[in-house]
C-alpha cells in the first residue's frame, strides 16, 4: 500500500456563478522515497490536490463528492480536525510558493520555528526544558539545510534573510517534525536559478537519506526532469498521463503532454519553432462529456467527446488518459 | 541603434548604509533589427539598467547613445519624444494594466500621450487600437473588455499592443513570460519573433531564463553585482562561457532533459 494514494477524488466549489468542478477524478499515488511531480497549467487544480492531501480545503463550501485519499491506511477525508492537527506538521509537512509572505515578519525565525517544533514533539509549551530541546533541534535542521551560523541565525528575523535563505528556513520548519510525506507546492518559484539550483539539491539529499515522500506541485517541468523520479501530468481536474520521469518525458503519450514537453524551449532549440498550445484551459463550470483536452487536441476525432477515455497501461505503471494512447503522432 | 558605453550607477551611501554600485562600466551595442539579451540574478543591476534607458534614473557616469544621441542628457521635450520611439513591456501583466481601464483605453493611452506629434483623430485612434489588437491575436470584440475579463497570456497581448501603439523602434521586454504558463509563453515568445520580424524591431529583452534568451536573442550578456560578465552572441556565451560563474549558472538551469536527472547522478 501506497504512503498516499488518492482515488477518484473528485471537489466541486459552490460560487455565485454556479458549481465550479474543481477535481474531476485525480488518480495518484506516492511511495516513501518517490518525489512525485504535479504538473499542469495555471487553474488546473495541482494546488487544490495538494491542499486537500492536508485537508485545508475548507469544507463547507466545498464538496468532496466522491472518491478518497489515503494517508498511511487512513482515510483523510473522514479525520476530525483534531486528528489533522496531529498529521500537519508532524506526518505530512508543507512547503509553499512564496517564502516571503510565509514567514511573520514581526516575529524571529527562532520563535517560528520553536512554535512548530513544540507541536510535533507534542510538548506542552511552558515548559522551559522542552523549548531547550525544540530550540536544539531547530539548530540542527537548520543546519541540516546549509544554513551557517545556525545558533546566532536563531534570533534574526526573515527581513534579515535571502528569498533562498527564507526558503531553507521553510523547508527546515516543515521538516522538523520529521514528517513521512512532504507536499512542496512551487518551492522555488520565487528563487533564482542558482538557488533553485541549491534546492533541489537539498530536497533530493534529504529524500534520500530520510526516505520519505514528496509531492512536488510545479509547472516548471526543468525542475520535474532535475527531481522527480515520477510525473503526474494535470488537466483540467484529472490526472491524464503519469509514470516514471523518465517515461513520461522519453515517450510522452498524451497530445497534452506532448504539447507542455513542445512549449519549452531548451537550450537546443532554435527561434520560431516552440510551439504554443492554442484554445485556453476548459471552464470549470460548465458540465462537460468526454475527454477534457478534446477541444485544444490536434488529434481529436468524434468519439473524443463521447465518453471520459479511461486510463491506459503502458506498462511500468506508466498509464494515459486517451482512448488513442500509444497510436498518436 | 542603441549604443550604451561604460554606464554605471552608484547609488550614493545613507545613513547606515554603504553606498551601492548597481550598475560598473556596463558596455553594449544593439544593433537595428536584432535582439539583445541581459540574464541576471536578483540584485544584479537588470532593472536599474532598463530605469537608466528609459530615462527613470540619471546614471552616474558613461553614455547610452540612442541614435547618436545620449538619452541622459536630454532636454525633457526630447526625452519625450524618444521615449515614444523606446517602449517598454512589462513582467507582470496582472499589475501593469490598469483595471478600471478597458483595452481601447490602455492600448490608446500611448496615442494620447504623444497626441502633439501623431495628431490622430478620435477616429484614427480606435482604428489604430483595432488594428493594434489584431496585430498580436486579439480581435475588434475585445475592443470593451477590462483586465479582469482576460487571461494571463490575453493580458500580456495587450501590453504588447499598447507598446506597439506609437510604432516604436525599441521595446524593451522586461521578463514578459516569467508570470505565464509554459503553453501561454511558447505563443507570446513566437508572437514576439514574428513582431519583430514585420516591424524590424530591436528588443532588450531582460530575464533570468536562460532558455527564452537563447530562444529568442542574438546576442546577449551576463550580469553579475553591475559587472558585465560574459557578452558574445547567444551560442558563444551558452556553449562556451568563459567565465567560472557563468557556467555554474548555466549548469543550473533545469533543462526539460531526463538525462539530468539528480537520481542518475548516483
Amino acid at each position: 500500500m501506497a504512503l498516499l494514494s488518492i482515488e477518484n477524488l473528485h471537489l466541486s466549489i459552490p460560487s455565485f456563478e454556479g458549481e465550479a468542478r474543481i477535481l474531476n477524478g485525480v488518480d495518484l499515488s506516492v511511495e516513501r522515497g518517490e518525489i512525485c511531480g504535479l504538473v499542469g497549467e495555471t487553474g488546473c487544480g495541482k494546488s487544490l490536490t495538494g491542499l486537500s492531501v492536508s485537508k485545508l480545503v475548507s469544507s463547507p463550501p466545498a464538496r468532496y463528492d466522491q472518491g478518497s485519499i489515503r494517508f498511511d491506511g487512513q482515510d483523510i477525508l473522514a479525520l476530525s480536525e483534531n486528528a489533522m492537527r496531529a498529521l500537519r506538521g508532524r506526518r505530512i509537512g508543507m512547503i509553499f510558493q512564496d517564502p516571503t509572505t510565509n514567514l511573520n515578519p514581526l516575529f524571529r525565525i527562532g520563535e517560528q520555528m520553536v512554535d512548530v517544533a513544540l507541536h510535533s514533539m507534542g510538548a506542552n509549551r511552558w515548559s522551559g526544558s522542552a523549548r531547550r530541546e525544540a530550540r536544539e533541534r531547530c539548530i540542527a535542521m537548520l543546519e541540516r539545510v546549509g544554513i551557517q551560523d545556525a545558533h546566532n541565525r536563531l534570533d534574526d528575523y526573515p527581513h534579515q534573510f535571502s528569498g533562498g535563505m527564507r526558503q531553507r528556513v521553510l523547508i527546515a520548519m516543515s521538516l522538523i517534525g520529521r514528517p513521512d510525506l512532504l507536499i512542496a507546492d512551487e518551492p522555488t518559484t520565487a528563487l533564482d536559478v542558482s538557488v533553485q539550483a541549491q534546492i533541489l539539491q537539498l530536497l533530493f539529499d534529504i529524500v534520500r537519506e530520510d526516505k520519505i515522500a514528496v509531492l512536488l506541485i510545479t509547472h516548471n517541468l526543468g525542475v520535474v526532469a532535475r527531481l522527480c523520479t515520477h510525473v503526474a501530468v494535470m488537466y483540467a481536474g484529472r490526472i491524464i498521463e503519469r509514470g516514471t520521469m523518465a517515461d513520461v518525458f522519453n515517450q510522452p503519450s498524451h497530445p497534452y503532454t506532448k504539447a507542455l514537453l513542445a512549449a519549452v524551449p531548451t537550450q537546443k532549440t532554435r527561434k520560431g519553432t516552440v510551439q504554443g498550445l492554442g484554445g485556453s484551459v476548459p471552464d470549470p463550470y460548465l458540465p462537460h462529456a468526454g475527454c477534457r483536452f478534446a477541444p485544444r487536441c490536434a488529434w481529436a476525432e468524434a468519439r473524443c467527446g463521447e465518453a471520459v477515455p479511461p486510463d491506459a497501461d503502458l506498462g511500468n505503471g506508466h498509464r494515459v488518459a486517451c482512448i488513442k494512447a500509444g497510436g498518436t503522432a | 541603434m542603441l549604443e550604451v558605453k561604460g554606464l554605471s550607477k552608484i547609488y550614493p551611501a545613507r545613513r547606515g548604509s554603504p553606498a551601492v554600485t548597481a550598475l560598473d562600466d556596463v558596455s553594449f551595442t544593439l544593433a537595428a533589427n536584432s535582439a539583445f539579451g541581459v540574464v541576471g540574478e536578483s540584485g544584479s543591476g537588470k532593472t536599474t539598467l532598463t530605469r537608466c534607458l528609459i530615462g527613470l534614473e540619471k546614471p552616474s557616469q558613461g553614455e547610452m547613445l540612442f541614435e547618436g544621441r545620449d538619452i541622459a542628457r536630454l532636454s525633457p521635450a526630447d526625452l519625450r519624444e524618444i521615449r515614444a520611439r523606446i517602449q517598454i513591456v512589462f513582467q507582470d501583466p496582472y499589475a501593469s494594466l490598469n483595471p478600471r481601464m478597458s483595452a481601447q483605453d490602455i492600448i490608446g493611452e500611448p496615442l494620447l500621450i504623444h497626441h502633439d506629434r501623431l495628431q490622430l483623430t478620435a477616429r484614427a485612434r480606435t482604428d489604430r487600437v483595432v488594428e493594434l489588437l489584431e496585430r498580436v491575436g486579439l480581435g475588434v470584440r475585445h475592443l470593451h473588455r477590462y483586465p479582469h475579463e482576460f487571461s494571463g497570456g490575453q493580458r500580456q497581448r495587450i501590453g504588447i499592443a499598447r507598446a506597439l501603439a506609437v510604432k516604436p523602434q525599441m521595446l524593451i521586454l522586461d521578463e514578459p513570460t516569467s508570470a505565464l504558463d509554459v503553453s501561454v509563453q511558447a505563443q507570446i515568445l513566437n508572437l514576439l519573433a514574428e513582431l519583430q520580424d514585420s516591424l524590424k524591431l530591436s528588443y532588450l529583452f531582460i530575464s533570468h531564463d536562460l532558455g527564452v534568451v537563447r530562444y529568442i536573442c542574438d546576442r546577449a550578456l551576463l550580469l553579475l553585482h553591475g559587472k558585465v560578465i560574459e557578452q558574445g552572441p547567444v551560442d558563444q556565451v551558452f556553449d562556451h562561457p568563459q567565465s567560472d560563474y557563468a557556467r555554474r549558472l548555466i549548469a543550473a538551469i533545469p533543462d526539460v532533459d531526463p538525462s539530468q536527472s539528480l537520481h542518475l547522478a548516483c
